[in-house]
């Protein structure tokens, strides 16, 4: 996101303006109020006596509302100010704009306010892609109301706007006569509503939104969040504005499923992946789930209500598989695009499980356990049969929808993430390595569930036996033996992929490495070509595809990094783990606290600061997620037969850290830890290569 | 393909034929959890067609006689013809206003899972490949 953009939102509901609060959208531009996936403004300008207005400061309140400091004149020295305009937008099932005028002279004035309005309409995959409308397009004017509406068929959206004070409308938008005393203020109150009929309607499942543009008592919802979470308290100040930065942006990326409005699981980013995501609901419940843990229960229910039941090769769906994304606008409705939802995910089934023991290790709450007996039964299922494409007992993916569904379905997903030492791509079905640790650890988990809850001794014994197999395959197929280190993936003809890459780290996190081949696996990972100083890189320098600033090819995620450091203490290498945290939480101190989804694979001691990749999308949610869970692994928090197990292991520069209330089965508990890990970085400096 | 194996129906009504299918087989471990009853009311023909599907621990009553409903789906006759063969999807049409729900959404999405697939897919083009033969469900 451009940084002279300004951006709000409140569940899947967004504005994206200029710093005037102006949005004027071509049909690609990334700007406009959005709901559901569909832009319902496209143009929303302010004037005063026809004259465009020139910001003075734009303060971010919340992330629901902002305020806008304008006058009139676009002068680029010096501007006349005997007027002020404020406008404050809040954005709910819509927005609310108060604006007010302020009049500085010592005579009354007369003004006319105009704010021109329109709307394109269009799906958030047609801004992406630049595609055309089908359908037709009204505009009317209702009792003062504007209405902008578009309908194909049976699909309508509307846009309803209506100001407090007196106005003249018209089908382009509404002007007002403003009369404002000598030093006297003025004020208007707009509404635009985003309206789509039977959805956000009172009987609706979106309903609860309906009629206001925005909720009352949202500051209120925040508030209450952020005193609910664990409290740290901790000699490093960046660390705690990390943390509340952290809990602040999950809370933005909460988002309601329509089926359990009262309930929000954690958005994929904020703002074009406000929506359903398995690998990144999942992973972000992974991560904050000493933090929040309801926020997985939530993930666990809705996913396991939309898991796959049929084969359908458009949605990529099998019965058992757990989807990928859900998306509302027009292309989805018409099924022209497959989020209906889509499934093209090969990770977020086998990682459903594992969230499930997860959470119930943490929480006690074996009702949703057995609750969702049938779901975890069926993903398990799916790992063995529908996913099982090459029938070499691992987990492949290859789409069946070749036209809109997604070639790589791990979580590097960029065309060229995955590739031999010389940059050759394998063809598909790919077998990538963390598929396959994340399938053994299910089992595990499977196994453990079935035995403490379901009751079910005969499958924990079966799911135990299978993991113990697929681990003795694992380990014998996937070793790269002349790096000693797991290939990244097994291709369609059972070869090597056998570049070297971040992957191997998540191996760690799911327990499928031999003890043996440990230790090597952590020397690669801290090695100088693959750690940086401030984290993993996705791709090892020294292969072939290696770029320090290419998305999955070299540089380093967060998020990536969170789940190796939790990989690191389970082999019980606490100092590496630790190396990796602080790495981590440095860099965060650049961002103000706010990692984004990736950053430059450069060496620390060459750039001294992190450079940050450009993306769309900001925060992320597994990036917000994963201070929470390196504060965990600092920590060394895991539950125990029931009790919470603390472990630290800090480095020096953290001088001591509390957690405090940390919610549980066991009720709240704190923890404390001291720093006393040294982990300065090497000074010797080796030379990529060495084969 | 196994998942496919439909009891011959009067072929004109594939939504009746659904309907009837569910009274006859009863239970349904997949909607264990819900509970409630589900109207469909279908329109396009000459007149309102009321379906009363009531659910409780996984057991489905299916009954054309008129009662209380915790969720009233109306949806044109040929579109859920269409929807439960698997050739159109719940979800899209409920986006496209197409269908419409009114009362307890997550009954419908629970319910929505025994629709069926489309009738054609890879796997049941590549049946007799026996490399693919895993896919079947077991």
């Amino acid at each position: 996101m451009s940084s002279d953009l300004v951006q709000i939102l409140e569940g899947n509901t967004f504005v994206v303006s200029d710093r005037t609060g102006d949005i004027e959208a071509s049909l690609t531009d990334p700007t406009g109020l959005f709901s559901f996936d569909t832009r319902f403004l496209s143009k929303w300008v302010l004037t005063v006596d026809g004259e465009r207005l020139n910001p003075l400061s734009v303060d971010d309140l919340q992330y629901f509302e902002t305020r806008f400091f304008l006058v009139p004149g676009t002068g680029t020295v010096y501007v006349d100010s005997d007027l002020s305009v404020i406008r404050h937008r809040t954005v709910g099932s819509g927005f609310r704009e108060s604006i007010r005028l302020l009049n500085h002279k010592q005579e009354p004035v007369s003004l006319t306010l105009r704010l021109d309005a329109g709307s394109d309409f269009a799906d958030l995959f047609e801004v992406k892609d630049a595609l055309r409308k089908c359908g037709e397009y009204h505009t009317r004017v209702d009792d003062g109301r504007l209405v902008l509406g578009y309908r194909r068929e049976t699909f309508e959206r509307e846009t309803w706007i209506s100001s407090s004070a007196p106005s003249t409308t018209d089908e382009h938008g509404l002007t007002c006569a403003v009369k404002i005393p000598a030093h006297g203020t003025w004020e208007t109150s707009i509404d635009v509503v985003a309206r789509i009929p039977y959805l956000t309607e009172p009987s609706g499942p979106a309903g609860r939104r309906s009629g206001r543009s925005t909720r009352p008592d949202m500051a209120r919802g925040l508030d209450k969040w952020l005193s609910r979470a664990p409290r740290l308290e901790c000699g490093s100040r960046s660390l705690t504005t990390t943390y509340q930065r952290s809990l602040v942006d999950l809370a933005a990326l909460r988002f309601a499923p329509m089926t359990s409005p009262q309930h929000a699981l954690p958005a994929a980013g904020l703002p074009w992946f406000m929506t359903m995501f398995g690998r990144d609901s999942i992973l972000t419940s992974l991560q904050s789930i000493a933090f929040t843990p309801e926020l997985a229960a939530t993930t666990l229910r809705t996913l396991g209500e939309r898991q796959g039941t049929r084969i359908d090769d458009f949605r990529d769906e099998d019965p058992g598989r757990i989807l990928h994304e859900m998306r509302f606008g027009e292309l989805t409705a018409f099924e022209e695009r497959p989020h209906s939802p889509y499934y093209g995910s090969a990770d977020a089934t086998p990682l459903y499980v594992v969230l499930l023991d997860e959470y119930e290790r943490w929480t006690g709450d074996t009702k949703l356990v057995r609750d969702l007996e049938v779901e975890a039964r069926a993903a398990l299922n799916w790992i063995d049969t529908y996913a099982d494409l090459q029938g070499n007992g691992y987990i492949s993916y290859q789409r069946r929808n070749e036209e809109t569904g997604l070639e790589n379905q791990c979580w590097k997903d960029s065309w060229d993430s995955i590739s031999f030492r010389d940059g050759r791509l394998p063809g598909f079905p790919r077998a990538t390595c963390e598929l396959q640790g994340y399938a053994y650890d299910a089992k595990m988990r499977g196994a453990r569930l079935a035995r403490r809850v379901w009751r079910d001794e005969a499958f924990a014994d079966k799911l135990e036996k299978e993991a113990a197999d697929l681990k003795r395959r694992f380990n014998r197929d996937f070793w790269v033996v002349d790096g000693e280190y797991f290939a990244v993936a097994i291709d369609a003809d059972g070869r090597q992929v056998d570049s070297l890459t971040s992957n191997i780290g998540h191996l760690l996190w799911s327990g499928i490495v031999d003890k043996s081949k440990a230790r090597r696996v952590v020397e690669h990972l801290m090695g100088d070509r693959l750690f940086s100083g401030w984290g993993v890189r996705t791709l090892a320098e020294g292969e072939g595809r290696f770029n320090p600033i290419g998305y999955h090819v070299g540089t380093v995620w967060p998020f990536d990094n969170s789940f190796i450091a939790w990989g690191l203490r389970r082999y019980g290498f606490k100092e590496e783990a630790a190396r990796i945290a602080e790495g981590i939480l440095d860099a965060a101190a650049y961002f103000d606290g706010r990692l984004p989804e990736a950053f430059g694979g450069y060496p620390r001691s060459d750039t001294k600061y992190p450079v940050q990749y450009p993306t769309a999308c900001s925060p992320q949610a597994w990036s917000t997620g994963a201070p929470l869970l390196l504060l965990r692994t600092m920590l060394g928090l895991e539950p125990v037969d029931g009790q919470l197990v603390v472990d630290p292991a800090l480095p020096v520069a953290i001088e001591h850290l509390e957690l405090l209330d940390i919610p549980g089965r066991w009720g709240r508990r704190d923890a404390f830890g001291r720093g006393q890990i040294t982990t300065s970085p090497r000074t010797r400096r080796r030379r990529p290569n060495h084969r | 393909m196994a998942t496919r194996k439909r009891r011959p129906a009067a072929a004109n009504a594939p939504s009746r034929a659904f309907f009837e299918e569910l009274h006859a087989k009863g239970h349904q471990p997949m909607l264990e959890k819900a509970s409630g009853t589900l109207r469909f009311d279908l329109v396009g023909g000459p007149q309102v067609e009321h379906w009363y599907l009531t659910i409780a621990h996984g057991n489905v009553v299916v009954s054309q006689r008129k009662s209380r409903a915790d969720v009233v789906v109306t949806v044109d006759g040929r579109l859920l013809d269409r929807i439960v063969t698997g050739t159109a999807n719940a979800m899209a049409a409920f986006l496209r206003g197409a269908m419409r729900v009114e009362g307890d959404f997550a009954l419908l999405i629970a319910f929505q899972r025994l629709f069926g697939g489309p009738p054609e897919t890879c796997a049941t083009r590549t049946t007799d490949e026996a490399d693919h033969s895993e896919r079947t469900p077991r």
